[in-house]
């Protein structure tokens, strides 16, 4: 564990929990840069391997941003549901950097897994919290300061799929952070919960200044669960079905937020008094979700056959692939294994998820990845060069020579055939 | 066999190419055995049938008219009546001589069915050889392999000294 430590007067301290998982990792990433120091914690590689069998599910060699040996970064394990290793968290500035508290808490840790059970999740997300805030809160207290501005990352998932305002022609408007609460799956329900907790805090505590984000599926590089599902399951079957479903009314946005603007997003609203007290959807604009499919399977050499739909018909198909899905689990659970694909993932199908990003961009913030294809683009490109899609390979058969000789010179020189051939 | 059947037995092997393709052929880098495969079907198959209509093999005929539901008159009446064997009589009087084109057409559209099923089985069960870890749209519906040196929730099992 090493800490390179440059710093100085104005340097911000943050701890930022999940270090070693997607977000987290580029949070500390991105704080490191913009010259902040990190306590960075995630869990201890034994428990870690326990809780995150979704890392194993496609047997891709998975490395992740490793941040423990960066500068300006102390890396330290701990647990969220074990309270003694989250004091020593808050106690450790205090030995290497002679401060005492942080200035901000980001909490990216949680258990983003649809295949775990209600009970895990809860325990991990929703008690891992309301000990990370009783640990935070009591070390406030005790040495006497002020609670360090906390950064919650939650989900778009919270609002399920919302009923949305349409105009007179039938088509929706995105929907807003005002929009309710209606998780439609365990791992979205301990977000809200989540959620409710913080606001339940700061109530009790005036001084506890939260903002939460609600981020769109996450995609980027390192990302190996979720959308990480799309890209390798076009690219391993190499042909699929591209719907185009009509009426254009019922057509699918394909909401999604690169991380790189995700930990962009965290750090502007962290810095920005404007958001506290708030809740910000964090997404790029949505594309449809049928010009998302054509263009990842145009970049992923995957063939398909364009099916228009009409949406009822659609609907049934969805329902089939869930069966299909169904089934698959239900064998797959048969072997003690995981499922490829996580029933609540299926669900989402025939999801309509449309939310706005406009809260945001009212503050001033600008994201890079706006345009899908740029992120999606380089985020391919970067599964193909680290090895995480399989490799193409275009083997020669024998009989074709590849180790070069010169080339035979001729007597006569050749001319062709074009009025006043040029000489080679 | 008669042409529904044919035709149903050619789209069925068709089909399932790409699946044994993957076994046997691509795994072995036997680039070529799909190649013997449709010709081994699609020649079998054509054969037997121009025999039949051609009323090379009406000697067989009586074997099947032992059965008392079955009442074929020769070669041409079965390759049109063929589902009579189940007791499904068509009525299909084969003598028409419109029926003569449309039999030709029959016998030169077996290698085109043949190919569009192997085509579906290729997007079905995957066999791109310049893609060898395609495994097309069945991958959705097999369910996942545990490597041997994992436990159940994929965590990996430490060597024996």
């Amino acid at each position: 564990m090493n800490s390179h430590i440059k710093s100085d007067s104005n340097m911000k301290y943050a701890l930022v929990d999940g270090a070693l998982g997607h977000t987290g990792s580029f949070l500390v990433k991105h704080l490191v840069k913009n010259g902040w120091y990190v306590v960075a914690t995630d869990l201890k590689p034994s428990s870690r391997k326990r809780v995150m069998t979704k890392e194993r599910l496609f047997h891709t060699d998975l490395k992740t941003l490793d941040c423990r040996d960066w500068d300006n970064v102390k890396f330290l394990y701990s647990d969220l549901i074990d309270k003694k290793s989250l004091v020593k968290v808050f106690k450790s500035l205090k030995s290497t950097n002679n401060r005492n508290r942080f200035d901000i808490v980001f909490h990216p840790a949680s258990l983003y897994d649809y295949g775990a059970s209600y009970e895990l999740l809860h325990e991990v997300n929703y008690n891992g919290l309301r000990n990370l805030l009783d640990v935070m809160i009591d070390h406030s207290e005790k040495i006497n300061t002020k609670i360090p501005r906390f950064i919650h990352l939650s989900t778009c998932g919270v609002y399920g799929e919302p009923i949305y305002q349409k105009d007179k022609h039938g088509f929706i408007y995105p929907a807003d952070e005002k929009t309710p609460y209606n998780p439609p799956n365990n791992y979205s329900q301990t977000k809200v919960e989540q959620e409710k907790l913080i606001i339940e805090y700061s109530k009790k505590n005036p001084d506890l200044n939260y903002t939460i984000l609600r981020p769109a599926p996450i995609y980027g590089p390192y990302q190996t669960y979720g959308m990480f599902h799309i890209f390798y399951s076009a690219y391993i079957m190499g042909h699929f079905i591209l719907p185009k479903i009509f009426p254009k009314k019922k057509k699918l946005m394909m909401p999604m937020i690169h991380v790189e603007d995700l930990v962009d997003s965290a750090i502007y609203l962290a810095e920005d008094d404007r958001s506290i007290g708030e809740v910000y959807n964090i997404i790029n604009n949505s594309p449809l979700q049928e010009s998302f499919l054509e263009f990842i399977y145009n970049e992923l050499d995957t063939t398909f056959s364009v099916w228009p739909m009409h949406w009822s018909l659609f609907k049934i198909f969805a329902k089939f692939n869930y069966i299909l899905a169904k089934y698959a689990a239900k064998k797959a659970k048969k072997k003690g294994i995981r499922p490829k694909f996580d029933l609540p993932m299926v669900k989402y199908l025939t999801h309509q998820y449309y939310f706005s990003n406009q809260k945001i961009k009212q503050l001033g913030f600008k994201f890079k990845y706006d345009d899908f294809k740029k992120g999606v683009y380089e985020t391919i490109l970067w599964y193909k060069n680290h090895g995480w899609l399989p490799a193409l390979e275009h083997r020669l058969p024998e009989y074709i020579n590849t180790t070069a000789k010169p080339g035979k010179t001729y007597k006569s020189e050749y001319r062709t055939p074009m009025k006043g051939g040029e000489i080679f | 066999m008669g042409f529904v059947c044919s035709i149903f037995l050619i789209s069925f092997f068709g089909f399932i190419s790409h699946y044994w393709y993957r076994k046997y052929g691509l795994a072995k880098g036997k680039l070529a055995w799909i190649s013997y495969y449709l010709l081994i079907v699609i020649g079998f198959i054509l054969l037997l049938d121009l025999l039949i209509y051609l009323g090379l093999l009406d000697f067989l005929i009586p074997l099947f008219n032992y059965f008392p539901w079955i009442n074929i008159d020769n070669g041409k009446d079965f390759m049109w009546n063929s589902f009579i064997i189940f007791g499904i009589d068509w009525n299909i009087s084969y003598n028409d001589s419109g029926l003569y084109y449309f039999a030709i057409l029959n016998f030169l559209s077996y290698p085109v069915w043949f190919m569009f099923f192997k085509d579906l089985s290729r997007k079905f069960f995957g066999g791109n050889k310049h893609r060898p870890y395609q495994k097309g749209i069945s991958y959705l519906i097999t369910s996942p392999s545990r490597n041997d040196n994992t436990d159940k929730n994929g965590i990996k099992i430490p060597e024996k000294a």
